[in-house]
């Protein structure tokens, strides 16, 4: 990426917040002309259904695409493990084929593990869950890994902030029969396949980047949906393992150089 | 290149282990040289609710596995060698710009090295610096309760940096 387009990313970071926090009273006249209200309807049942269950447990298998210099694309894989209570506890493991980092929140500190070194950073945190993501992200330039399922409207802005939306019928998702729809906005295209039937849940759900001029995409895979089995407190509280080292927790602007760039 | 690892400090045998997991991902992809940096690492969406912001991703560590394992029994026991003052053409393949306010430096290895007219020279580690991995051989030192790593008398603080774990080098 270069700075044009770096620069490009900025403003278009910097039109969607304002577009987040400009006030709900423009709705009314938001049906523009592009999308197609089955879409938005399922999409926004499937942010409701999974707004209001009281916890669940997911495994989210992502695909990601990697442009390298020479323009090969390239895809890694890595799964994201959830367990989410509401409305202040959450607990993920991110792993290739080696556990990777895991996050602990419990509604009063939040801990970040380098699972490959034993270091831990925590720091304390706000009441709720979208707060913490937020203040995660602001205060130390760390992103909860597949943040658009945990904050308390998932996918739910995303919908009310797409310029077009369609919707393409019906698909198998690991053999269970989903809806298909797509959604573009500002600076990507996104579409999600939510299972059709009584229990609306995302299946799977794919990102491009349209910034890019490759245009990598980004594909999570949601299997093992459980809305049943206790998640108990001491599931999101962090007991530092024997050796393990916290470290401090800093933010650097990037693509500012902060250490890496190599030749 | 001496690697000493103390036994009340598992830490140390892990990285150790990093390092030659890293080796043998090298090796994976020997031939083909990844030339991997910074800009390619970075894509920006993925979030759908806040979206475009710029981060690399830090789980799928592909800059790491192309070039710090590189070289780690290899290059580091010549490099580690240069004294302040010396010169080269260029740093050894794979090593890493970090900044020091606005000023760069080429690190590799525990070496620093400031570009000149006339190449670069081998200088003494900056305090600040943030590198993405430890010299190797960079051993346990636990001052104040406070754990860091050694190497030829510079220490190194892990910090998670954006959340990724690095190590800035501190004076006392």
């Amino acid at each position: 990426m270069n700075s044009t387009s770096i620069q490009a990313a900025t403003r278009a970071l910097l039109l969607l917040i304002g577009q987040m926090l400009a006030p709900q009273s423009g709705r009314a006249e938001e049906p523009a002309k592009n999308i197609d209200p089955k879409a938005l309807e399922i999409i926004q049942r499937a942010s409701t259904y999974l707004a209001a269950v009281p916890q669940f447990s997911v495994s989210a298998e992502i695909w990601e695409d990697f442009v390298q210099e020479d323009g090969r694309k390239l895809q890694f894989t890595k799964i994201v493990d959830v367990k989410l209570r509401r409305p202040s506890w959450v607990q993920l493991d991110v792993r290739t084929s080696v556990p990777k980092r895991s996050f602990f929140y419990n509604g009063k500190s939040v801990t970040m593990l380098d699972q490959k070194t034993g270091f831990y950073g925590k720091a304390e945190a706000p009441g709720t869950i979208d707060e913490t993501i937020l203040a995660m992200e602001k205060k130390f330039g760390i992103d909860f890994p597949i943040d658009d399922l945990l904050v308390s409207k998932p996918f739910g802005n995303g919908a009310a902030m797409a310029t077009a939306a369609q919707y393409y019928g019906v698909e198998p998702v690991n053999g269970i029969t989903c809806h298909h729809l797509a959604f573009q906005n500002e600076g990507i295209d996104w579409q999600a396949w939510v299972e059709a039937g009584p229990v609306p849940v995302i299946r799977k759900v794919v990102i491009t980047d349209k910034l890019e001029k490759s245009a990598p995409q980004f594909t999570a895979i949601l299997t093992a949906w459980d809305f049943v089995t206790p998640l108990p407190d001491f599931v999101f509280s962090f007991d530092p393992p024997a050796g393990s080292i916290k470290v401090e927790m800093i933010k650097v602007d990037e693509p500012e150089e902060a250490g890496s760039v190599t030749k | 290149m001496k690697t000493i690892i103390s036994p009340c400090h598992r830490l140390t045998g892990s990285l150790v282990i990093v390092a030659l997991l890293m080796a043998s991902v090298e090796f994976a992809f020997a031939g083909r040289h990844l030339s991997v940096r910074r800009n390619v690492n970075v894509r920006s969406n993925t979030h759908i609710n806040r979206d475009v912001h710029v981060r690399r991703d830090i789980d799928i560590d592909i800059d790491r596995h192309h070039h710090s394992g590189f070289g780690v029994g290899l290059a580091a026991g010549v490099i580690t060698g240069a004294a302040v003052g010396a010169l080269v053409s260029s740093p050894p393949r794979g090593y890493t710009t970090v900044y020091v306010g606005s000023s760069p430096y080429a690190y590799y290895g525990g070496t620093y090295y400031q570009q000149g007219p006339s190449g670069y020279m081998v200088v003494a580690p900056p305090i600040g610096a943030i590198v993405p991995v430890l010299p190797p051989g960079a051993t346990v030192a636990v001052v104040n309760g406070v754990t860091y790593y050694v190497f030829n008398g510079i220490y190194y603080q892990p910090v998670f940096v954006n959340g990724v774990t690095q190590f800035r080098t501190v004076r006392f």
